[in-house]
Formats: structure tokens, C-alpha cells, sequence
């Protein structure tokens, strides 16, 4: 296994935040990981609305929240950087955000190898003891890049 | 507003993009309602920041979730003529191939629908590719 160190908080904002413009474009925030737990925060902001006369972010930019923490948790584990894409993902959504409140995305790895990554992810508004979605997704892992500042030798799969 | 309750008949393209703009985010992505084929067609224009893997490159899989959420209420509303969005409870989408840099298409079929809960399939492809990029099941409860 790689004996890289984890990734920072800073190093993973970069990489999973920064370089993806949808993620930059909602403004998530990486604000916690250990391995197998990712934990970001999608700032509310008026654009993302989905109701006007409640002022709640809309299901999408929750999704895209929820597809994206998901993705990268498995970066928690591998402490190297792969690319991983969505098979499929299943969201309950239990209700609606509150008036003007940001989200936090927190995602659990379940099952992860050079196949697969099971992730399970939860978004509140404050309170994870009342989800406002549950989400169960998968994702196809690809191999470390074989050169460049991303590679990690020794490791692929 | 629309009007629809004064008619029968079901909300037109221009009546549903109008209650779908009332919704900040939908007007965030851009998206545009229109008929095709008499299918209610539900795009979402390419624009550089949706863009998830720009080294594939790639469209964020939550771009086209949000499409294919939208699409599923777009049709749900021209269905049941409904005034405002429905409220989603669930949603199941499988990605089937990469969606590149283009505009993306969507359109959603009423499954099954009771006075409580409805059940959409909705599809979102790119061009002309037979294959669509992704497929969602999206639930709606139609009450409050």
C-alpha cells in the first residue's frame, strides 16, 4: 500500500474543489476527512434556490454536493490521486433544507477497491440527527496516473 | 401567471419553462424548455462552469442529475397541469456514458401516477448518440 501521507484539507479543497469548476462554482468547502470520511459544506447562496417563496436550495446543487463528496472519499483512503466517475447514485430526499441555510455533505466509504467505491452520504443543515437527504452511490476507480506530480509508484492496480 | 387553470388542456413549453423560471437554480443553469417531436424537451446549455472533469473532459455527473430532476418535474407539471413543482422524494440515476462539452438534451416519461405519488423516467443524451448519457427514476409525492 502507499505510504504517502493523507491528503490535507488544503490539498484535497485543491483537488477535488478548485480543479472541478462545477464544485467551484457552488463554492463547496472541504472541511473535515479522516479515512473513509469526507465531510464538505455547500454554502447557501440565492442562485441556488430551489423554492422562492421558502428560500431553500433547490435537490441539485444538494446532489451535486452529495455525487461529488462521494467521489473523493475514496482520496481519504488512497492518499494518492485516481480519478473516479458515478455508476449510479440513489438519493431519498426526507425534506426540505432550511430558509437560507447551507449544506453539509458528509460521506462514509462502505467498500472500496481497484473496481469499485460504495459510498454512503448524508446532507444536513446543521443537525446530522435530521438528514435533510440519504444517498447511496457507486463509482467506477481508474488506475493512479502513470506520470506527473499525481502518481504514486508502486501502486497501480 | 399562466393561466392554466382557466383551460383544460395541458401547460404548453412556454408554461412550463414559466413556472420552472420561478425556481432560482433552473435559471442558474440556464435550462430551456421547449416541443420537440410533441416530447417536452428539456435542455441544459453547455457552459464552462458545469464542466466536472475538464482533463476527460466531462460534465459534472451533478450537472446532469439537476437536468434530469428537472426534466422529471417539467413533464410531471405538464402531466398534471400543475401550478408549482412537485415535491421530489427520490431519485435513481445511472450513468451510461460520458457527457462532453455540448449542450444536453432530457426528456421524461410518467410511468405511473396515483393522487399521491407519481413515478418518472427521464433520459438525458448528448447529439446524436443512441446511447444517453444517463437515466434517472425520479418519485414525486403530489401531496402536501
Amino acid at each position: 500500500m502507499s505510504e504517502a501521507k493523507p491528503f490535507t484539507l488544503e490539498e484535497l479543497q485543491q483537488r477535488f474543489i478548485t480543479q472541478i469548476p462545477f464544485n467551484e462554482f457552488l463554492g463547496l468547502r472541504v472541511v473535515g476527512a479522516s479515512p473513509g470520511r469526507l465531510v464538505a459544506e455547500l454554502p447557501f447562496s440565492a442562485g441556488l434556490v430551489g423554492d422562492a417563496d421558502t428560500n431553500a436550495m433547490a435537490e441539485g446543487p444538494i446532489t451535486t454536493a452529495i455525487d461529488a463528496v462521494c467521489g473523493s472519499v475514496a482520496l481519504t483512503i488512497w492518499h494518492h490521486f485516481r480519478r473516479t466517475a458515478t455508476l449510479d447514485l440513489r438519493l431519498d430526499f426526507l425534506r426540505a433544507p432550511g430558509a437560507g441555510l447551507g449544506v453539509t455533505i458528509e460521506a462514509d466509504s462502505i467498500s472500496l477497491n481497484e473496481h469499485l467505491s460504495i459510498v454512503r452520504g448524508v446532507a444536513h443543515d446543521g443537525d446530522p440527527a435530521r438528514p435533510i437527504a440519504i444517498a447511496t452511490a457507486s463509482f467506477a476507480t481508474f488506475p493512479p496516473r502513470a506520470t506527473g506530480p499525481d502518481s504514486t509508484p508502486g501502486v497501480a492496480s | 401567471m399562466s393561466g392554466i387553470s382557466e383551460r383544460s388542456g395541458r401547460p404548453d413549453a412556454g408554461e412550463v419553462q414559466q413556472i420552472l423560471d420561478a425556481v432560482p437554480f433552473v435559471r442558474t443553469l440556464g435550462i430551456r424548455v421547449s416541443m420537440v417531436d410533441d416530447r417536452l424537451t428539456v435542455c441544459l446549455p453547455y457552459a464552462p462552469h458545469i464542466v466536472g472533469n475538464p482533463k476527460v473532459p466531462a460534465l459534472h455527473g451533478g450537472a446532469l442529475a439537476s437536468l434530469l430532476q428537472i426534466a422529471a418535474t417539467a413533464e410531471l407539471i405538464r402531466v398534471t397541469a400543475a401550478r408549482k413543482p412537485p415535491r421530489m422524494f427520490s431519485q435513481t440515476i445511472e450513468y451510461l456514458a460520458g457527457a462532453g462539452m455540448l449542450d444536453t438534451v432530457a426528456t421524461a416519461t410518467v410511468v405511473s401516477r396515483s393522487r399521491r405519488y407519481a413515478n418518472v423516467r427521464v433520459e438525458a443524451r448528448q447529439g446524436t448518440s443512441t446511447r444517453p448519457a444517463a437515466v434517472a427514476t425520479v418519485q414525486f409525492l403530489l401531496v402536501e
